[in-house]
Protein backbone atom coordinates (compact mmCIF):
# COMPACT_ATOMS: atom_id res chain seq x y z
CA UNK A 1 0.00 0.00 0.00
CA UNK A 2 1.73 3.85 -1.29
CA UNK A 3 1.76 5.62 2.75
CA UNK A 4 0.38 9.43 2.17
CA UNK A 5 3.02 11.59 2.26
CA UNK A 6 3.10 13.51 5.83
CA UNK A 7 2.00 17.13 5.34
CA UNK A 8 3.84 19.79 6.28
CA UNK A 9 2.32 22.28 8.97
CA UNK A 10 1.78 25.53 8.02
CA UNK A 11 0.83 28.71 10.48
CA UNK A 12 -2.22 29.81 8.70
CA UNK A 13 -3.72 32.90 11.23
CA UNK A 14 -2.71 34.39 14.44
CA UNK A 15 -4.70 36.44 16.90
CA UNK A 16 -3.77 37.81 20.32
CA UNK A 17 -5.29 40.32 23.38
CA UNK A 18 -2.71 41.38 24.96
CA UNK A 19 -2.33 44.24 27.82
CA UNK A 20 -2.18 46.58 25.17
CA UNK A 21 -5.28 45.37 23.29
CA UNK A 22 -6.20 43.35 20.44
CA UNK A 23 -4.43 42.73 16.73
CA UNK A 24 -1.65 41.06 15.53
CA UNK A 25 -0.89 44.06 13.70
CA UNK A 26 -0.27 46.65 16.91
CA UNK A 27 1.72 43.42 18.43
CA UNK A 28 4.19 43.14 15.52
CA UNK A 29 4.46 47.24 15.83
CA UNK A 30 5.23 46.47 19.51
CA UNK A 31 7.97 44.43 19.02
CA UNK A 32 9.17 46.61 16.04
CA UNK A 33 9.42 49.66 17.77
CA UNK A 34 10.16 47.82 21.50
CA UNK A 35 7.13 49.32 23.03
CA UNK A 36 7.02 47.38 26.53
CA UNK A 37 4.05 45.97 28.34
CA UNK A 38 5.04 46.20 31.84
CA UNK A 39 3.04 48.74 33.46
CA UNK A 40 2.93 50.04 37.31
CA UNK A 41 0.07 48.24 39.16
CA UNK A 42 -3.13 50.05 39.98
CA UNK A 43 -3.62 50.02 43.66
CA UNK A 44 -6.64 48.14 42.98
CA UNK A 45 -4.04 45.07 41.36
CA UNK A 46 -1.44 45.28 43.90
CA UNK A 47 -1.83 42.21 46.36
CA UNK A 48 -2.28 42.61 49.71
CA UNK A 49 1.65 41.54 51.05
CA UNK A 50 4.19 41.03 48.09
CA UNK A 51 5.83 44.18 47.20
CA UNK A 52 5.67 43.66 43.42
CA UNK A 53 4.79 47.05 41.70
CA UNK A 54 5.08 46.29 38.42
CA UNK A 55 3.16 43.97 35.93
CA UNK A 56 1.66 43.19 32.41
CA UNK A 57 -1.46 43.04 33.18
CA UNK A 58 -4.85 42.49 31.22
CA UNK A 59 -6.94 46.04 31.68
CA UNK A 60 -10.47 45.80 32.22
CA UNK A 61 -12.72 46.05 28.98
CA UNK A 62 -16.03 45.66 27.81
CA UNK A 63 -16.14 42.52 25.96
CA UNK A 64 -19.13 42.83 23.66
CA UNK A 65 -17.78 46.37 22.63
CA UNK A 66 -13.85 44.59 21.92
CA UNK A 67 -16.47 42.05 19.89
CA UNK A 68 -17.73 45.11 17.61
CA UNK A 69 -14.02 45.72 16.70
CA UNK A 70 -13.27 43.06 15.05
CA UNK A 71 -14.10 42.31 11.42
CA UNK A 72 -16.29 38.89 11.88
CA UNK A 73 -19.91 37.92 10.67
CA UNK A 74 -22.68 39.29 12.58
CA UNK A 75 -23.74 35.88 13.63
CA UNK A 76 -20.20 34.80 15.58
CA UNK A 77 -19.99 38.28 16.97
CA UNK A 78 -23.94 37.61 18.59
CA UNK A 79 -22.81 34.00 19.79
CA UNK A 80 -19.58 35.05 21.48
CA UNK A 81 -21.19 37.65 23.62
CA UNK A 82 -23.87 35.19 24.27
CA UNK A 83 -21.27 32.51 25.41
CA UNK A 84 -18.95 34.33 27.23
CA UNK A 85 -20.98 37.27 28.49
CA UNK A 86 -19.36 37.95 32.12
CA UNK A 87 -17.13 34.98 31.61
CA UNK A 88 -13.72 35.44 33.99
CA UNK A 89 -10.79 37.23 31.31
CA UNK A 90 -9.19 34.40 30.42
CA UNK A 91 -12.27 32.95 28.82
CA UNK A 92 -13.22 36.37 26.89
CA UNK A 93 -9.20 37.03 25.31
CA UNK A 94 -8.80 33.65 24.08
CA UNK A 95 -12.11 33.89 22.27
CA UNK A 96 -11.07 37.31 21.09
CA UNK A 97 -7.80 35.77 20.01
CA UNK A 98 -9.46 32.84 18.31
CA UNK A 99 -11.95 34.70 16.71
CA UNK A 100 -8.64 37.27 15.44
CA UNK A 101 -7.25 34.13 14.36
CA UNK A 102 -9.91 32.19 12.66
CA UNK A 103 -10.37 35.41 10.39
CA UNK A 104 -6.84 35.58 9.74
CA UNK A 105 -6.73 32.19 8.63
CA UNK A 106 -9.86 32.85 6.21
CA UNK A 107 -11.78 29.94 8.03
CA UNK A 108 -15.12 32.47 7.96
CA UNK A 109 -14.77 32.47 3.73
CA UNK A 110 -13.41 28.70 3.20
CA UNK A 111 -13.40 25.85 6.48
CA UNK A 112 -12.29 22.55 6.34
CA UNK A 113 -14.48 19.95 7.41
CA UNK A 114 -15.60 20.87 10.71
CA UNK A 115 -14.98 16.78 11.67
CA UNK A 116 -10.71 17.71 11.13
CA UNK A 117 -10.45 20.82 12.98
CA UNK A 118 -9.79 20.18 16.44
CA UNK A 119 -8.85 22.99 19.83
CA UNK A 120 -6.43 22.45 21.75
CA UNK A 121 -6.39 24.92 24.79
CA UNK A 122 -2.79 25.31 26.43
CA UNK A 123 -1.98 26.27 30.49
CA UNK A 124 -3.79 25.06 33.83
CA UNK A 125 -5.52 26.50 36.42
CA UNK A 126 -7.05 28.84 34.07
CA UNK A 127 -9.81 30.07 36.23
CA UNK A 128 -8.17 30.43 39.60
CA UNK A 129 -8.81 34.47 40.17
CA UNK A 130 -12.42 33.28 39.54
CA UNK A 131 -12.01 30.87 42.03
CA UNK A 132 -10.80 33.05 44.43
CA UNK A 133 -13.08 35.40 44.27
CA UNK A 134 -15.82 33.05 46.09
CA UNK A 135 -13.10 32.07 48.63
CA UNK A 136 -14.84 34.69 51.32
CA UNK A 137 -18.28 34.14 50.42
CA UNK A 138 -18.07 29.92 51.00
CA UNK A 139 -16.54 30.92 53.96
CA UNK A 140 -19.38 32.80 55.08
CA UNK A 141 -22.37 30.88 53.72
CA UNK A 142 -21.36 28.40 51.17
CA UNK A 143 -24.93 27.75 50.34
CA UNK A 144 -25.09 30.09 47.86
CA UNK A 145 -22.03 29.52 45.51
CA UNK A 146 -23.03 29.59 41.96
CA UNK A 147 -24.09 26.00 40.68
CA UNK A 148 -22.19 27.40 37.06
CA UNK A 149 -19.16 26.84 39.57
CA UNK A 150 -19.13 23.64 38.92
CA UNK A 151 -18.36 24.30 35.16
CA UNK A 152 -16.11 27.13 35.70
CA UNK A 153 -13.45 25.59 37.69
CA UNK A 154 -12.52 23.63 35.29
CA UNK A 155 -10.55 24.47 32.28
CA UNK A 156 -11.54 22.47 30.12
CA UNK A 157 -14.63 24.88 30.16
CA UNK A 158 -12.76 26.80 27.26
CA UNK A 159 -12.68 23.83 24.82
CA UNK A 160 -16.39 23.58 25.21
CA UNK A 161 -17.33 27.11 24.77
CA UNK A 162 -14.68 27.38 21.86
CA UNK A 163 -15.80 24.12 20.10
CA UNK A 164 -19.42 25.74 20.27
CA UNK A 165 -18.26 29.00 19.47
CA UNK A 166 -16.72 27.38 15.77
CA UNK A 167 -18.80 24.71 15.75
CA UNK A 168 -15.67 22.27 15.45
CA UNK A 169 -15.98 18.83 16.00
CA UNK A 170 -12.37 17.27 16.09
CA UNK A 171 -9.92 15.91 18.26
CA UNK A 172 -9.28 18.01 21.42
CA UNK A 173 -8.15 18.89 24.52
CA UNK A 174 -6.83 20.85 27.63
CA UNK A 175 -2.76 20.78 27.57
CA UNK A 176 -0.51 21.49 30.72
CA UNK A 177 2.91 21.64 31.30
CA UNK A 178 3.57 24.24 33.45
CA UNK A 179 5.49 27.94 31.49
CA UNK A 180 5.84 25.20 28.12
CA UNK A 181 2.03 24.58 27.88
CA UNK A 182 1.47 26.44 24.76
CA UNK A 183 4.75 25.28 23.01
CA UNK A 184 4.56 22.20 23.51
CA UNK A 185 0.42 21.94 22.57
CA UNK A 186 1.85 23.55 19.11
CA UNK A 187 3.79 20.79 18.81
CA UNK A 188 1.00 18.18 19.89
CA UNK A 189 -1.37 19.97 17.14
CA UNK A 190 1.44 19.77 14.63
CA UNK A 191 1.29 16.06 15.37
CA UNK A 192 -2.07 15.63 15.27
CA UNK A 193 -2.05 17.33 11.59
CA UNK A 194 1.18 14.94 10.58
CA UNK A 195 -1.16 12.00 11.94
CA UNK A 196 -4.14 13.05 9.45
CA UNK A 197 -6.56 13.15 12.90
CA UNK A 198 -6.77 16.60 11.74
CA UNK A 199 -6.49 19.54 9.10
CA UNK A 200 -6.18 22.15 11.32
CA UNK A 201 -5.69 22.80 14.68
CA UNK A 202 -6.93 26.13 16.63
CA UNK A 203 -4.28 26.47 19.14
CA UNK A 204 -4.69 28.72 21.69
CA UNK A 205 -2.50 29.87 24.66
CA UNK A 206 -4.58 31.30 27.58
CA UNK A 207 -4.07 34.25 29.37
CA UNK A 208 -2.88 33.84 32.79
CA UNK A 209 -4.55 34.99 35.75
CA UNK A 210 -2.97 34.34 38.86
CA UNK A 211 -4.75 34.96 42.30
CA UNK A 212 -3.04 36.99 45.27
CA UNK A 213 -2.29 33.63 46.62
CA UNK A 214 -0.20 32.27 43.46
CA UNK A 215 1.55 35.82 43.18
CA UNK A 216 2.19 35.66 46.77
CA UNK A 217 3.90 32.48 46.38
CA UNK A 218 5.63 33.39 43.72
CA UNK A 219 7.03 36.28 45.73
CA UNK A 220 8.02 34.28 48.54
CA UNK A 221 9.39 31.55 46.02
CA UNK A 222 11.88 34.56 44.48
CA UNK A 223 10.88 34.05 41.44
CA UNK A 224 9.63 37.82 40.70
CA UNK A 225 11.70 40.90 39.85
CA UNK A 226 11.09 42.97 42.93
CA UNK A 227 13.62 46.04 44.41
CA UNK A 228 14.84 49.75 43.18
CA UNK A 229 14.85 48.60 39.09
CA UNK A 230 11.82 45.92 39.68
CA UNK A 231 9.95 48.77 40.58
CA UNK A 232 10.19 50.76 37.31
CA UNK A 233 8.16 49.64 34.88
CA UNK A 234 10.60 49.95 32.28
CA UNK A 235 13.59 48.88 33.53
CA UNK A 236 12.33 45.82 35.07
CA UNK A 237 12.07 42.86 32.76
CA UNK A 238 15.75 42.46 31.53
CA UNK A 239 16.41 38.75 30.09
CA UNK A 240 19.95 38.04 30.09
CA UNK A 241 20.62 41.42 31.79
CA UNK A 242 23.76 41.24 34.97
CA UNK A 243 20.66 43.34 36.64
CA UNK A 244 18.23 40.65 36.18
CA UNK A 245 16.22 39.27 39.14
CA UNK A 246 13.50 37.92 38.55
CA UNK A 247 10.69 37.75 35.90
CA UNK A 248 7.78 39.92 35.33
CA UNK A 249 3.93 38.40 35.59
CA UNK A 250 1.96 38.98 32.36
CA UNK A 251 -0.80 38.33 30.68
CA UNK A 252 -1.92 37.37 26.98
CA UNK A 253 -4.27 35.13 25.78
CA UNK A 254 -2.44 34.11 22.06
CA UNK A 255 -3.99 31.64 18.67
CA UNK A 256 -1.81 30.00 16.01
CA UNK A 257 -3.99 28.08 14.09
CA UNK A 258 -2.30 25.32 12.54
CA UNK A 259 -2.96 23.66 9.45
CA UNK A 260 -1.54 21.38 6.93
CA UNK A 261 -0.44 22.14 3.79
CA UNK A 262 -2.88 20.23 1.60
CA UNK A 263 -5.90 21.55 3.23
CA UNK A 264 -3.79 25.45 2.69
CA UNK A 265 -3.27 24.22 -0.71
CA UNK A 266 -7.18 23.27 -1.30
CA UNK A 267 -8.32 26.35 -0.27
CA UNK A 268 -5.69 28.84 -1.60
CA UNK A 269 -4.34 30.11 1.10
CA UNK A 270 -1.75 31.57 1.52
CA UNK A 271 0.77 30.50 4.53
CA UNK A 272 5.11 32.38 5.11
CA UNK A 273 5.81 30.54 7.75
CA UNK A 274 5.83 26.47 8.55
CA UNK A 275 6.89 24.32 12.23
CA UNK A 276 10.36 22.37 10.93
CA UNK A 277 11.02 20.61 13.55
CA UNK A 278 9.88 20.26 17.39
CA UNK A 279 11.12 18.45 20.50
CA UNK A 280 10.09 18.17 23.95
CA UNK A 281 11.81 16.11 26.78
CA UNK A 282 11.82 15.73 30.57
CA UNK A 283 14.44 16.26 32.46
CA UNK A 284 13.54 14.22 35.33
CA UNK A 285 12.87 16.96 37.79
CA UNK A 286 10.68 17.30 40.42
CA UNK A 287 11.44 20.89 41.27
CA UNK A 288 12.08 24.45 38.90
CA UNK A 289 15.56 23.61 38.32
CA UNK A 290 16.83 24.32 34.82
CA UNK A 291 19.58 21.70 33.13
CA UNK A 292 22.15 22.90 30.42
CA UNK A 293 22.33 19.16 29.58
CA UNK A 294 18.79 18.75 29.05
CA UNK A 295 18.46 22.10 26.81
CA UNK A 296 21.44 21.48 24.75
CA UNK A 297 19.39 18.10 23.95
CA UNK A 298 16.01 19.55 23.08
CA UNK A 299 17.53 21.95 21.33
CA UNK A 300 19.30 19.20 19.19
CA UNK A 301 16.83 17.11 19.03
CA UNK A 302 14.13 20.15 17.82
CA UNK A 303 17.21 20.87 14.88
CA UNK A 304 17.41 17.40 13.82
CA UNK A 305 13.97 16.84 13.48
CA UNK A 306 13.77 19.82 10.86
CA UNK A 307 16.52 18.45 9.30
CA UNK A 308 18.18 21.93 10.18
CA UNK A 309 22.26 22.59 10.32
CA UNK A 310 23.43 24.81 12.93
CA UNK A 311 25.25 26.88 10.22
CA UNK A 312 21.47 27.28 8.64
CA UNK A 313 19.99 28.78 11.30
CA UNK A 314 19.11 32.27 11.61
CA UNK A 315 17.47 33.56 14.71
CA UNK A 316 16.72 31.93 18.10
CA UNK A 317 13.87 32.99 20.75
CA UNK A 318 15.38 32.10 23.90
CA UNK A 319 13.15 31.42 27.20
CA UNK A 320 14.80 34.12 28.21
CA UNK A 321 12.48 35.04 31.46
CA UNK A 322 14.99 37.26 33.39
CA UNK A 323 15.34 35.08 36.61
CA UNK A 324 18.85 34.24 37.84
CA UNK A 325 19.22 30.41 37.25
CA UNK A 326 17.57 29.99 34.30
CA UNK A 327 19.05 33.07 32.52
CA UNK A 328 22.70 31.48 32.92
CA UNK A 329 21.56 27.75 32.29
CA UNK A 330 20.01 28.84 28.89
CA UNK A 331 22.74 31.27 27.92
CA UNK A 332 25.19 27.73 28.55
CA UNK A 333 23.12 25.47 26.98
CA UNK A 334 22.73 27.95 23.74
CA UNK A 335 26.55 28.35 23.83
CA UNK A 336 27.25 24.65 23.93
CA UNK A 337 25.03 24.16 20.92
CA UNK A 338 26.24 27.29 18.31
CA UNK A 339 29.94 26.39 19.44
CA UNK A 340 32.01 28.27 16.71
CA UNK A 341 28.93 29.60 15.50
CA UNK A 342 27.42 32.18 18.64
CA UNK A 343 28.08 35.14 16.74
CA UNK A 344 25.93 34.30 13.56
CA UNK A 345 22.79 33.74 15.19
CA UNK A 346 20.77 36.42 16.05
CA UNK A 347 19.38 35.55 19.99
CA UNK A 348 16.32 37.25 20.96
CA UNK A 349 14.27 37.61 24.45
CA UNK A 350 10.90 38.78 23.87
CA UNK A 351 9.99 38.62 27.15
CA UNK A 352 11.77 42.12 27.29
CA UNK A 353 9.41 43.54 26.10
CA UNK A 354 6.02 41.50 27.10
CA UNK A 355 7.45 39.73 30.47
CA UNK A 356 6.53 36.24 31.57
CA UNK A 357 2.80 35.31 30.20
CA UNK A 358 3.71 32.38 31.52
CA UNK A 359 0.56 29.32 30.11
CA UNK A 360 0.80 31.28 26.91
CA UNK A 361 4.56 32.59 26.64
CA UNK A 362 5.27 30.24 23.82
CA UNK A 363 2.31 30.83 21.95
CA UNK A 364 3.16 34.74 22.11
CA UNK A 365 6.58 34.43 21.51
CA UNK A 366 6.29 32.07 19.01
CA UNK A 367 3.92 34.33 17.58
CA UNK A 368 6.43 37.29 17.84
CA UNK A 369 8.81 35.31 15.68
CA UNK A 370 6.74 34.55 12.93
CA UNK A 371 5.83 38.45 13.06
CA UNK A 372 9.48 38.79 12.48
CA UNK A 373 10.08 36.60 9.97
CA UNK A 374 7.28 37.85 8.00
CA UNK A 375 8.16 41.45 8.64
CA UNK A 376 11.72 40.90 8.23
CA UNK A 377 13.34 42.23 11.61
CA UNK A 378 14.46 41.36 14.81
CA UNK A 379 13.14 42.67 17.81
CA UNK A 380 15.19 44.83 20.16
CA UNK A 381 16.08 42.96 23.75
CA UNK A 382 15.33 45.67 25.95
CA UNK A 383 17.10 46.56 29.13
CA UNK A 384 20.20 44.58 27.73
CA UNK A 385 22.68 46.96 28.84
CA UNK A 386 25.68 44.64 30.47
CA UNK A 387 24.92 41.16 29.44
CA UNK A 388 25.86 38.09 31.35
CA UNK A 389 28.23 36.82 28.82
CA UNK A 390 29.23 38.75 25.67
CA UNK A 391 30.00 36.18 22.82
CA UNK A 392 26.42 36.07 21.05
CA UNK A 393 24.78 38.36 18.27
CA UNK A 394 22.33 39.76 21.12
CA UNK A 395 19.40 41.52 19.27
CA UNK A 396 19.95 45.53 20.04
CA UNK A 397 18.93 46.62 23.17
CA UNK A 398 17.00 49.76 21.72
CA UNK A 399 15.95 49.11 18.75
CA UNK A 400 14.81 46.73 15.72
CA UNK A 401 17.26 45.63 13.56
CA UNK A 402 16.43 44.57 9.54
CA UNK A 403 17.12 41.32 9.23
CA UNK A 404 15.92 38.21 6.81
CA UNK A 405 15.43 34.98 9.05
CA UNK A 406 14.75 31.32 6.80
CA UNK A 407 14.90 29.01 10.20
CA UNK A 408 14.49 30.08 13.75
CA UNK A 409 14.35 28.21 16.77
CA UNK A 410 11.87 28.80 19.39
CA UNK A 411 12.77 27.63 22.95
CA UNK A 412 9.99 27.37 25.94
CA UNK A 413 10.70 25.71 29.02
CA UNK A 414 8.53 25.09 32.21
CA UNK A 415 8.89 23.98 36.02
CA UNK A 416 8.85 19.93 36.55
CA UNK A 417 11.86 19.47 34.10
CA UNK A 418 9.69 20.49 31.35
CA UNK A 419 12.15 21.39 28.00
CA UNK A 420 10.61 22.34 24.58
CA UNK A 421 12.01 23.29 21.18
CA UNK A 422 10.14 24.16 17.87
CA UNK A 423 12.17 25.21 14.70
CA UNK A 424 9.95 27.99 12.01
CA UNK A 425 10.60 28.01 8.73
CA UNK A 426 10.11 30.89 6.52
CA UNK A 427 8.37 29.92 3.07
CA UNK A 428 9.19 33.26 1.60
CA UNK A 429 13.01 32.90 1.32
CA UNK B 1 -39.77 40.64 55.67
CA UNK B 2 -40.63 40.96 51.94
CA UNK B 3 -43.74 40.85 50.21
CA UNK B 4 -44.26 38.75 46.96
CA UNK B 5 -44.09 41.89 44.42
CA UNK B 6 -40.53 42.33 46.08
CA UNK B 7 -39.50 38.52 45.96
CA UNK B 8 -40.49 38.86 42.09
CA UNK B 9 -38.78 42.39 41.35
CA UNK B 10 -35.24 40.30 43.04
CA UNK B 11 -36.13 37.16 40.82
CA UNK B 12 -36.20 39.59 37.97
CA UNK B 13 -33.66 41.28 38.59
CA UNK B 14 -31.34 37.82 39.01
CA UNK B 15 -32.79 36.62 36.02
CA UNK B 16 -32.19 39.91 33.71
CA UNK B 17 -28.07 38.91 35.34
CA UNK B 18 -27.75 35.68 34.71
CA UNK B 19 -30.01 35.63 31.16
CA UNK B 20 -28.50 39.02 29.52
CA UNK B 21 -30.35 37.87 26.46
CA UNK B 22 -33.76 38.25 28.46
CA UNK B 23 -35.78 41.80 27.72
CA UNK B 24 -37.56 43.02 30.83
CA UNK B 25 -40.63 43.01 29.78
CA UNK B 26 -40.67 39.28 28.97
CA UNK B 27 -40.27 38.11 32.68
CA UNK B 28 -43.80 38.19 33.69
CA UNK B 29 -44.98 36.46 36.51
CA UNK B 30 -46.44 33.35 34.73
CA UNK B 31 -44.07 32.61 32.50
CA UNK B 32 -41.25 29.80 33.18
CA UNK B 33 -37.39 30.63 33.17
CA UNK B 34 -37.43 27.80 30.91
CA UNK B 35 -39.10 29.20 28.59
CA UNK B 36 -37.19 32.27 29.02
CA UNK B 37 -34.05 30.05 28.01
CA UNK B 38 -32.66 28.79 31.37
CA UNK B 39 -31.04 25.64 31.60
CA UNK B 40 -31.31 23.95 34.59
CA UNK B 41 -27.90 25.61 35.86
CA UNK B 42 -28.98 28.58 35.20
CA UNK B 43 -32.16 27.96 36.94
CA UNK B 44 -30.64 26.90 39.93
CA UNK B 45 -27.98 30.25 40.17
CA UNK B 46 -31.60 32.64 39.67
CA UNK B 47 -32.67 30.97 42.80
CA UNK B 48 -29.57 31.18 44.68
CA UNK B 49 -29.05 34.57 44.12
CA UNK B 50 -32.61 35.49 45.19
CA UNK B 51 -32.44 33.36 48.31
CA UNK B 52 -28.87 35.31 49.77
CA UNK B 53 -30.81 38.35 48.41
CA UNK B 54 -33.59 37.75 51.01
CA UNK B 55 -31.02 36.07 53.34
CA UNK B 56 -32.98 32.59 53.05
CA UNK B 57 -31.33 29.45 53.63
CA UNK B 58 -33.53 26.39 52.15
CA UNK B 59 -32.38 22.87 50.64
CA UNK B 60 -32.59 23.54 47.07
CA UNK B 61 -34.54 20.06 47.04
CA UNK B 62 -38.10 22.73 47.84
CA UNK B 63 -37.60 23.98 44.72
CA UNK B 64 -38.00 21.13 42.22
CA UNK B 65 -41.71 21.63 42.10
CA UNK B 66 -42.19 25.68 40.62
CA UNK B 67 -43.58 25.74 36.89
CA UNK B 68 -43.41 29.27 36.64
CA UNK B 69 -42.08 32.25 38.19
CA UNK B 70 -44.97 32.46 40.35
CA UNK B 71 -44.23 29.24 41.73
CA UNK B 72 -40.99 30.11 42.85
CA UNK B 73 -42.17 33.56 44.67
CA UNK B 74 -44.57 31.22 46.46
CA UNK B 75 -41.93 28.90 47.39
CA UNK B 76 -39.47 31.63 48.37
CA UNK B 77 -42.34 33.41 50.43
CA UNK B 78 -43.90 30.41 52.37
CA UNK B 79 -40.38 29.35 53.18
CA UNK B 80 -39.46 33.09 54.58
CA UNK B 81 -43.06 32.83 56.37
CA UNK B 82 -42.43 29.36 57.94
CA UNK B 83 -38.72 28.66 57.66
CA UNK B 84 -38.26 24.76 57.50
Amino acid sequence: MLMAKTPHVYISGCGIYSPLGLGVSHFSKQLLEGISWIQSLSDEDMTKTAPVTVAGLVQPFQFAEVLTRIAIPEQYQRLAAKLAYREPYPIQTSILACLEAWQAAGFFEHQPNREKIGVLVAGHNLTSTYQHQFFDSFQKNPEYIPAKYALRFMDSCILGILSTLFNISGESFTLGAAMASSNIALIQGARLIEQGVLDACVVVGVQAELSPLERQAFYNAGALMVGEIGNDPKKASRPFDKKRAGFIYSQASGCIILESSNSCNTRKHAAHVMIQGKAMRLGASPTSEASVTEEVAVMKQALSDAHCHIADLHYINAHATSTNQGDEVELNAIEELLGPHSMEVWLNATKSITGHCLWSAGIIETMATILQMQEGFVHPILNLTDPIKTNFRFANARESTPSLIKYALKNSFGFFGIYSSLVLRNLLV
Amino acid sequence: MADKQEIFDIIKKNTLFILPDVQEHDIQIEVSLKDLGANSLDRTDIALQSMEDLNLKMPLAKLGGAKNIKDLVDILYNELSNPS
